[in-house]
């Protein structure tokens, strides 16, 4: 499914960013990210409990929010797939949002792989 | 310059971890965050901590960052405060919304940190130095307000003029108010100062230099005011000029304060009189003055006699309403050539210049004695105080001004010494010639009432037709006691004190009736000489006169020699001209006495009706010595070609007489003929001389 949707391509972190963030943050990069690794999967349940119930404002609304802390932190391939989804949601044109969200949460799951590994 | 520790930035996002993000990595370089996570939130912390700078994310719940920006508007100026909007929304059209909102600038997410910080910077050091700016020139503006700086500036490229605000207020324009061009700066300029203004800009201009001048301005509300006005060109890189600016600053109130301490510097503070200092000044100034004018300048030293004993039976105060009122009475004979100061303690000086004659040194002294004729009232009482006065003169008694007012001190005390209520030159000889002449005017005042001046007559010959054509009256004075007074001891002090006027009169009066008796006895039809004199023709109708005394006597005005010098010829020259025509007009001949000592050129004189040039008797005594007489006939010679008659004066030889007579001056007047005659042996003289005639015509 993923090969069906853009930026299956791109890596999960984007390097460029995370490296300057890492040396700009110190210390505070790590309780950052946690915080953003805590506050992730609570909305990402709303996310999800948005598209079931078609709730196309609140798809935008969080989509928004994850995607604007998603690129802060360089998490390129999370943000361009909350980018795509608050994109078709501000057109009101969104087509298998219940996939897009399943990507979103696999992407999350990538990340927090590669965040564990780092 | 803020710190970053002194710098307040405002966080204002709705997503917790991008906000922490952007907050924690402002606060690692120091600066003080505050956070908010809506817009209201924003709009709250705003007033209360005063940010400096607002990050500001675009969509949020509450009120959105654009909504924010615009409230935050209201009341910020974006050179005083950069908003950043932060903002996911990278289209053109949000772009344009948040710069519409009022934001600086924005940041799109995700934001690329490595540049983050640097654009806050930016945009934080931007407004820093609008801020310094803003202060220099709130500073610049506040000393240029206390040092009443006002500038302008002219661009040569496209000829504009701009005032400045400080130079607004000089001149009293309201703030709206412009100037169009330098040309109207100038029309601001004193009436009497316009000019140099206008033109020391056209000289800077001419010359492409700077200029720097002080002038008066008289500002709209007609408040006159001192500015220096200093004015630079300005040259691009290439160093061609490119404008003008003009620094004005006024100056009025240190003008003033100049003013003030060179008043207290210069003036007595109880008289309000020129202190010893001005006064010591303006003596040295006008001793230098005069020394190239060969004029003299007379101090005056007067102390009111016993004002110590005053002071102490009366008090100070008294004594300084004495002093005050004593000022005050001398401040009346106050005129141009008159300086009056209070020297010191109890002592007036007086410094007299340009004066005309001895009389006026004596009279100011008289003057001043007579201040005190008057008592002075001190409460109900009235005292009565003399004064004594030393007088001085430069170059007479001393050559130098210090010397001449010590010498006027001198005599002061002395004057004091004899008494008081006097005066006193300082030398014997100044006292002398001072009793003399006012001894020598009186007496002239009561000898020309009792027509102790006459005249006495001096014949004038042709000797080519041996006949006597008349004669030059000249003044004698028949004094009852001294006997017959020579004219040099009188006729200089008729000159000065304006005797001169009515002695005249008197002269010119009895040589017309003796002439015109003379005719009428057939004596013979004679040519009366009259001298006048420069004062004859000062304020006074001479021609008007003159004819009166004519039909009075009954004497032709036909029979009348006018005779001026040449040294009045040399002044006064259309007024003279003009009354000699009259006197020509009635049929008078006019002749020009001492001719040749007066360094008149030969075109000036010919101006002059002159029918008759005297040659003077220095030249005709030069005859018989080793000038042979070179003058007396280069005279001749020119009054020959000028058509005028020549006589000569002061003959007294044969030799003279001959040589004249060879070069064609017939007319003779002199002792080779006769002295000057009083009118009881002028009948003898022409029978006697016609007599003398017929025998030498027998014996040939």
């Amino acid at each position: 499914m993923s090969e069906q949707y853009p930026f299956a391509g791109l890596p999960s972190l984007d390097d460029e960013v995370v490296r300057p963030l890492k040396e700009l943050l110190g210390e505070h990069f790590a309780e950052l990210v946690n915080d953003f690794i805590s506050s992730f999967p609570p909305q990402l349940d709303e996310l999800k409990s948005a598209s079931r119930t078609n709730d196309v404002n609140s798809m935008l609304q969080i989509s928004h929010t994850l995607k604007s802390s998603s690129g802060s932190f360089g998490f390129i391939r999370l943000f361009k797939r909350l980018e795509y989804l608050e994109h078709q949601a501000r057109k009101n044109n969104l087509v298998n949002h219940a996939d897009q969200v399943k990507l979103i949460d696999d992407e999350f799951q990538c990340v927090l792989e590669k965040m564990n590994i780092n | 310059m803020l710190t970053n520790e002194q710098t307040n930035i405002l966080v204002v996002d709705d997503d917790n971890v991008t906000r922490h993000m952007v907050s924690r990595i402002l606060k690692n370089s120091g600066y003080n965050i505050f956070e908010a996570v809506n817009g209201k939130e924003a709009i709250e912390l705003y007033n209360s901590v005063s940010p400096h700078i607002i990050l500001m994310d675009v969509m949020m719940p509450v009120m959105d960052g654009y909504a924010a920006s615009k409230k935050i508007r209201e009341s910020s100026n974006p050179l005083e405060l950069p908003i950043i909007m932060l903002t996911g929304l990278d289209d053109v059209e949000s772009v344009k919304s948040a710069l519409e909102s009022g934001a600086t600038d924005f940041i799109s997410k995700p934001i690329n940190w490595l540049l983050f910080e640097q654009r806050v910077h930016y945009a934080l050091h931007a407004r820093n130095m609008h801020e310094e700016l803003q202060g220099q020139q709130i500073r610049l503006s506040q000393a240029q307000d206390i040092a009443k700086l006002g500038s302008w500036e002219l661009s040569l490229e496209d000829n504009t003029f701009s005032i400045s605000d400080q130079l607004r207020s000089l001149l009293d324009l309201s703030p709206d108010e412009e100037l169009e061009q330098l040309s109207s700066l100038v029309d601001f300029a004193h009436p009497s100062e316009q000019e140099t203004v206008r033109s020391c800009i056209v000289d800077a201009m001419s010359n492409g230099t700077g200029y720097q001048l002080e002038h008066r301005l008289i500002a709209k509300d007609n408040t006159e005011l001192y500015v220096l006005q200093h004015a630079e060109f300005i040259n691009d890189r290439t160093g061609h000029p490119v404008k003008i600016i003009g620094i004005v600053q006024d100056i009025t109130e240190l003008k003033s304060s100049q003013s003030i301490i060179h008043h207290q510097n210069h003036y007595d503070l109880l008289t309000d009189l020129p202190n010893r200092r001005l006064f010591t000044e303006k003596v040295i100034k006008d001793v230098v003055h005069s020394k190239d004018k060969n004029g003299s300048v007379v101090v005056y030293m007067a102390t009111l006699d016993n004002i110590r004993n005053l002071s102490e039976s009366l008090g100070y105060k008294a004594t300084e309403t004495i002093l005050v009122s004593f000022a005050s009475r001398l401040k009346e004979l106050q005129s141009d050539n008159i300086v009056i100061s209070r020297f010191n303690d109890s002592t007036f000086a007086v410094m007299l210049k340009d004066f005309s004659d001895f009389a006026r040194v004596t009279g100011m002294a008289e003057s001043i004695l007579n201040l005190t004729i008057e008592p002075f009232n001190i409460d109900t009482h009235e005292i009565f105080i003399s004064v004594s006065i030393g007088i001085s003169i430069y170059p007479v008694d001393n050559n130098s001004a210090e010397a001449t007012i010590l010498g006027a001190e001198n005599a002061m005390l002395n004057a004091s010494k004899e008494g008081g209520g006097r005066y006193l030159f300082y030398s014997e000889h100044s006292n002398k010639q001072a009793q003399e002449r006012l001894e020598i005017e009186n007496d002239m005042r009561k000898g020309i009432e009792r027509g102790e001046f006459i005249p006495h007559f001096q014949p004038q010959i042709n000797a080519a037709t041996g006949k006597i054509t008349g004669f030059e009256a000249l003044a004698r004075w028949q004094h009852p006691i001294k006997g017959l007074v020579p004219p040099f001891k009188f006729i200089d002090i008729a000159e000065q004190t304006g005797l001169i006027i009515p002695l005249s009169k008197s002269i010119f009066e009895q040589a017309f009736a003796q002439t015109k008796q003379w005719a009428d006895e057939e004596l013979g039809i004679f040519k009366v000489g009259i001298n006048l004199s420069i004062k004859q023709f000062s304020g006074n109708d001479i021609y008007e006169d003159i004819k009166v005394l004519l039909n009075k006597t009954g004497l032709p005005s036909s029979q009348v020699d006018v005779e001026i010098t040449e040294s009045m010829a040399a002044t006064k020259t259309d007024e003279i001209i003009h009354v000699l025509q009259q006197f020509k007009e009635i049929g008078m001949e006019i002749s020009i006495d001492d001719f040749g000592t007066g360094y008149s050129s030969l075109s000036h004189i010919q101006n002059f009706p002159i029918d008759t040039i005297k040659i003077d008797r220095s030249f005709v005594s030069d005859i018989d010595s080793l000038g042979e007489g070179l003058i007396a006939k280069t005279i001749i010679a020119m009054s020959t070609s000028l058509g005028m008659d020549v006589i000569a004066e002061g003959v007294e030889t044969t030799s003279q007489l001959d040589m004249l007579l060879a070069h064609g001056c017939n007319n003779i007047q002199g002792y080779y003929f006769s002295k000057p005659l009083p009118a009881s042996e002028f009948p003898d003289f022409v029978s006697k001389f016609y007599e003398d005639s017929k025998l030498k015509r027998e014996n040939i």
